[in-house]
């Protein structure tokens, strides 16, 4: 189910003074089985932007089609929409509110009108995916620890079996560990059921390991857009919008300028490893 | 000298309904000196955050003692000298901004000391000098960025011209530019204004340039030293959960494949100078 | 959506209305207020009508402002005056429509009794319009101050309106964030009737209200760790001032009420 965004602009408070231009004429395409970092601060647009992807906002101007059909077509219903794109907000926890983990999950699934026994089903599946015990099925959402209640959250969402699936900044206020936890079960989703994968963060570490392709976003315009070592080629860049890279690449590029043979786009610690190795042992054998 | 912080054998016990006890802290002995910068990481539920609450008497010892600036939290009568002395800001911006207008936030606190007008006037504008908010004086928190609010919030402890200011993950919420901000500000105020600053978190490289960094653990103090002794155990570090810089990590892997690689590094800089010599 | 809402209707400027102290602006409204209610003549309405027309053309709010501020009581303006109309015993009778009777009095009281609340209406809107709901909330602490002997809980009270205002458009923001993820999950806020539109509204209220009572816990430890304990010894950074124009403006509003006085006791 491929996405494109054509010329995409959106203003907010259009009209009056307090308007903002949030998109500036946004153009990229997205394939089938992708996995995507957007990248970007606070008010770069990138919310704005994935909040177009399934309907929620309504862009001033341009197109965006999924599957070839332009959403932004008065005629389309959004409630399709919704079903086969999947935004987990940040913060998901925050929108739990059943008496049950159950019911809670089961809320997207009831919404698209499904029988019950495909609800039943739907809700115990997207439990064992994203690892939350089948027991706590009638614990209330609200018992459970903070991280619980995030995957319960991303639960939520998975149940409707969206082929399109965003999260916003799915790791944030976790820490270290519960980072990594979050970011391998996306990556294990991704890997069984191929959707496309959207991954909103503004931490390049967590989007560099995974992604296919990176949308840098600034001031509502798209920067950089390719893949991981595309994108990190562009450093100079990145740091003038103050993102950066990970410690890891820039150190592979402070090392190239001292003459050291080790390619600039280095994206993780063992393939660093693996050029410092040799240059340590070329100097030495020397 | 007299320690800013001091904790002898403080044990705390947390109830919960069902008569379970947990044993949040575990007899932690920590000594603070004046105007250091101190780090505390740990993973959440680590404890961290309710040893933060026992330094300005929001928990008390289940037993043990915490004494700041020599006085014993226990001690009612000493309870707000003790909020006035070491001031706390929180996670979330969001939930401790108590007025409409930035300016008045800031003197919240002074307000509450029963401080002069004339006097907090001038407070106020120190602090948030002190932190660069100033020009924002008359905005109202919700116009402000994430980065923006927790300065309002340091600056609303800076006002009550505390001897020591603890920061309970203060960045755990904000983006990366708001998180430098808040980062820079601390770091300002513990080396111009000589405040005692410690920091709380779970992002390393918030704490490289730490005097002192304590790791915690289950709710006890596991590693306690200056950041390069503290980061070079990696894999004690990983086994509870915590991550180090990437080059830290690079310089364990080097040694490992048998290279002499200090295993101090924390910087680029530092891996670049050793690599290149 | 509802991001354009604005807190009271505070228009801001920098007219001599908006710099008055706000305990003399709202001490001026009540007066205003009690004065047009002793006015028992239509033509004592003529000195009302003149004291609000300066107000307005001094503090330069658009007249249009002042018209809204009406439009949400209209309702029980038109029963006020209806009641008073068709109900009053008493007079000459002017007009009957089945067993409804108007008569000369009924149509005095109902003239007066629309003008006076026309009159409360303009007069309270002219007090939110021009002060901004912070220092409104200054003027009320302090005006509520001497009454706290008496048990009055003059503190808290404003305690309480300032984290209104400091947490409603925090609030607000939430709202819409929940609202839209619950949208993302299929949930529909605008269609059925009110009963299905009604529980609707649980998917949105129950988080809102979990996160307020969340927000309020940790408020509260917060301004307990920043020493408050309530309004015992407490100063504050603002200290109001009355200023000479505060006396002028108190002196204007003294001249309409002796005016009013004397058209209600010596002129017909």
């Amino acid at each position: 189910m491929p996405i494109k965004v054509e010329n995409l602009s959106f203003v907010y408070n259009e009209g009056t003074p307090y308007a903002t231009v949030a998109l500036n004429n946004v153009t990229f395409e997205i394939q089938d089985e992708e996995f995507v970092g957007i990248i970007g601060h606070t008010g770069s647009g990138k919310s704005t932007l994935i909040q177009h992807l399934n309907g929620l906002l309504k862009p001033t101007s341009g197109k965006i089609y999924i599957n070839g059909v332009d959403i932004t077509d008065k005629k389309v219903s959004l409630k399709d929409v919704r079903k086969e794109v999947g935004l987990v907000f940040q913060y998901p926890e925050y929108q739990l509110f059943e008496e049950t983990i159950f019911k809670d999950i089961a809320f997207g699934p009831t919404n698209l009108g499904l029988s019950e026994e495909e609800i039943e089903k739907r809700v115990y599946e997207a439990m064992d995916i994203v690892g939350i015990s089948r027991e706590l099925a009638d614990k209330s959402p609200f018992e459970v620890s903070g991280g619980q209640k995030r995957r319960i959250a991303i639960a939520g969402i998975l149940a409707m079996k969206p082929k399109i699936l965003i999260l916003d900044e799915p790791t944030a206020g976790l820490d270290p560990k519960g980072k990594e936890e979050i970011l391998n079960k996306i990556k294990e989703i991704h890997d069984k059921y191929k959707m496309i994968t959207i991954l909103v963060s503004h931490s390049m570490e967590d989007i560099a390991r995974f992604a296919d392709k990176i949308i840098v976003m600034n001031k509502g315009r798209i920067e950089v857009i390719g893949t991981p070592r595309e994108v990190f080629r562009e450093a100079e860049k990145l740091e003038k919008i103050g993102l950066g890279v990970p410690q890891i690449t820039s150190l592979a590029r402070e090392l190239q300028k001292k003459g050291v043979a080790i390619p600039e786009d280095i994206l993780t610690i063992e393939e660093a490893k693996e050029y410092i190795v040799r240059y340590l042992r070329g100097t030495k054998n020397v | 000298m007299e320690h800013v912080i001091n904790t002898q054998n403080l044990s705390f016990e947390y109830h919960a309904e069902e008569q379970t006890r947990h044993l949040v802290l575990k007899d932690i002995n920590l000594q603070f000196e004046k105007g250091q910068f101190i780090g505390i990481i740990g993973h959440n539920g680590s404890g961290k955050s309710t040893l933060a609450k026992h330094f300005n008497a929001l928990l008390l010892p289940t037993e043990g003692k915490v004494y700041v600036k020599g006085m014993d939290t226990k001690d009612t009568n000493h309870l707000w000298d003790i909020r006035q002395a070491a001031g706390l800001v929180f996670q979330n911006p969001d939930n401790q901004i108590v007025a409409a207008i930035v300016e008045e936030d800031v003197a919240f606190g002074p307000e509450n000391l029963g401080i002069p007008p004339d006097e907090i006037r001038e407070r106020v504008e120190y602090a948030l000098k002190a932190v660069g908010m100033w020009e924002y004086k008359d905005y109202p928190p919700h116009m402000l960025s994430g980065g923006q609010k927790q300065r309002v919030a340091i600056a609303g402890i800076i006002a009550m011209k505390p001897e020591c200011i603890i920061l309970d993950e203060p960045t755990a919420m904000l983006d990366p530019i708001g998180r430098r901000e808040v980062i820079s500000t601390i770091k300002k105020l513990n080396k111009e204004d000589g405040i005692t600053v410690i920091l709380i978190t779970h992002f390393m490289e918030e704490v490289v340039d730490a005097d002192r960094v304590i790791v915690m653990d289950d709710g006890k103090v596991v590693l306690d030293g200056t950041p390069k002794e503290v980061f070079k155990e990696v894999t004690l570090l990983k086994k509870i959960g915590l991550s180090v810089p990437q080059v830290t990590e690079l310089a364990h892997q080097l040694k490992r494949e048998g290279f002499d690689v200090p295993l101090d590094i924390l910087t680029v800089e530092e891996m670049v100078e050793f690599l290149c010599r | 959506m509802f991001r354009n809402i604005t807190i009271g209707q505070y228009i801001p400027g920098d007219s001599v209305v908006h710099k008055l102290d706000p305990r003399i602006k709202i001490i001026i409204t009540f007066i205003f207020i009690v004065a047009t209610f002793l006015i028992n003549k239509l033509s004592g309405y003529l000195f009302a009508v003149f004291y609000l027309y300066l107000i307005i053309t001094i503090s330069k709010i658009p007249f249009s402002y002042i018209l809204k501020g009406l439009r949400p009581v209209i309702i029980i303006l038109l029963l006020t005056v209806s009641l008073n109309m068709f109900f009053t015993p008493g007079g000459t009778i002017l007009y009957t429509l089945g067993p409804l009777k108007i008569t000369t009095t009924g149509l005095r009281l109902a003239v007066f009794m629309g003008l006076r609340l026309i009159f409360l209406i303009i007069g309270t809107s002219l007090l939110t319009l021009t002060t901004s709901p912070i220092s409104l909330t200054d003027g009320i602490e302090h005006i509520l101050k001497p009454f706290s002997r008496i048990g009055v809980p003059a503190h808290e009270l404003a305690m309480m309106m300032t984290i209104a205002l400091r947490f409603i458009p925090t609030l607000i923001e939430e709202a819409e964030k929940i609202m839209k993820a619950q949208m993302a999950r299929g949930a529909d806020f605008e269609s059925g009737n009110i009963v299905k539109r009604a529980k609707g509204l649980v998917p949105l209220l129950v988080p809102l209200f979990i996160s307020a009572f969340r927000r309020a816990d940790e408020l509260a430890v917060a301004m307990e760790s920043r020493c408050y304990r309530g309004g015992q010894n407490r100063t504050r950074m603002k200290q109001l001032k009355i200023q000479p124009r505060d006396y002028q403006a108190l002196a204007v509003t003294l001249i309409m009420v002796l005016l009013i006085v004397w058209n209600r006791v010596w002129t017909w």
